[in-house]
């Protein structure tokens, strides 16, 4: 499902007109943003929660010139499925076999 | 900082970015957002949001495994777990705090240590070994958190290695003078200690100066100079190794055989039968069968050759 029609979806899941809905969805997505950028995370019930999570410094060398870097650390943001959506998942697998 | 917010802020948040929006509106658009995602996710390969993410199922083979507790053997069977592929501008958002980091280039750990084989007050004795690992001990930490300023700032990288380096210098004379110290304290007597400092000093550099005097002498070794033993044409089958074997006792010298040839021999391994053979008079300190760190330098010599003419 791509953006265009993930905001279709959501548009008519909604009941709210096109325009308001591509509105919403920018400001959603820039909440989350906003909610990771300050080391916050936010737990959606029964779907997941979105996280930050920090990738320790490391270093790497490159294999063909043998040059060693240091890769700072850095933030990367995570999601979680929550247990019921988790729960879910895994029913389908049961299904499948 | 580390505040776990639920649902009713994110409509808190929405509702203070953009004006004009009726709060009940947002919230239903909130829960419709989601579950729109999660019935996506069980009919379609992936849900992509732009400026968010990419959701997708992705399938986990079945695989074995061992129950922690009885040590059972069981089957874990193949099932579907989630991911979440953030998009680049929130994985950019979310590393806002780290975002002035870069990777910088390191240069090698060894350089220190050499120097520290460098330091001229060095003494053989077991004070001085202890010595030895504080000093390594030493340079360890002085160095990481060099490293971690390198880091916060790149610019001034070029300072920082210059401070680095009079530090390390720093500690090695440090240590120095702390080993002479102890030196100077177990020979207390004052007249004895300054001869024994001179012994240990004119006997140290002797050694490396003999080991390095002996292995470049058979390099130098041209046996184009040498007298001549005999001179014979080639036979039809024999090699420059057979007659190795018949004049040195050893058949890895027939490379001090072939470089007295070289003059007319290309190749050592395709020789034209008749064509004359110089033997060289062996030199007893090149060629002795008997010696084996002799027959070890002529293998070296062999193998360089194998590798120049197998091409």
């Amino acid at each position: 499902m791509t953006n265009k029609e993930f905001i279709r979806a959501v548009q008519l899941e909604s009941k709210l007109d096109k325009q308001k809905t591509v509105l919403l969805v920018e400001a959603l997505n820039a909440s989350i943003g906003k909610v990771l950028s300050e080391g916050d995370s936010l737990n959606i019930w029964g779907f997941g929660s979105f996280e930050l999570k920090k990738r320790g410094e490391r270093l790497s060398v490159n294999p063909s010139t043998g040059k060693r870097f240091m890769i700072p650390p850095k933030l990367v943001p995570v999601f979680r499925p929550g247990t019921n959506l988790k729960n879910k998942i895994k029913q389908i697998d049961s299904d499948e076999q | 900082m580390n505040n776990r917010f639920l649902l009713p802020d994110l409509v808190r948040f929405i509702l203070d970015t953009t004006e004009d929006l009726d709060k009940k509106e947002v919230e239903t658009f909130v829960r419709a957002y989601f579950t729109v995602i999660e019935k996506a996710l069980f009919e379609e390969d992936f849900v992509k949001i732009n400026n968010l993410g990419k959701f997708s199922l992705q399938k986990v083979e079945a695989r074995r495994s061992i129950n922690v507790n009885t040590g059972e053997a069981f089957e874990i069977k193949a099932h579907y777990k989630l991911t979440f592929v953030p998009d680049a501008k929130l994985r950019e958002i979310a590393n806002k705090p780290f975002e002035h980091l870069e990777a910088i280039e390191l240069e090698n750990e060894q350089e220190p240590i050499k120097k520290e084989t460098i330091n001229p007050n060095k003494l053989t004795t077991k004070e001085d070994n202890i010595m030895e690992k504080k000093e390594k001990t030493v340079f360890v930490v002085t160095d990481k958190p060099a490293a971690n300023e390198k880091k916060t700032a790149p610019e001034t990288q070029k300072a920082k290695k210059g401070k680095l380096v009079a530090w390390i210098v720093f500690v090695v004379v440090m240590c120095a003078l702390i080993v002479f110290a102890l030196w100077k304290t177990v020979f207390t007597g004052p007249e004895i200690e300054p001869t024994i400092t001179e012994e240990v000093v004119e006997s140290a550099p002797v050694a490396p100066v003999v080991e390095e005097v002996t292995p470049p002498a058979p390099k130098v070794v041209d046996p184009a100079d040498w007298e001549t033993l005999k001179v014979v044409p080639l036979q039809k089958g024999k090699r420059l190794t057979l007659l190795a074997l018949e004049y040195y006792g050893n058949k890895v010298f027939w490379v001090y055989i072939y470089e007295a040839n070289r003059s007319h021999i290309k190749n050592p391994n395709k020789i034209l039968a008749g064509t004359k053979i110089r033997i060289p008079k062996p030199d007893p300190a090149v060629i002795n069968a008997k010696d084996p760190e002799l027959v070890r330098i002529a293998k070296e010599k062999e193998t360089k050759y194998r590798a120049q003419f197998s091409k």
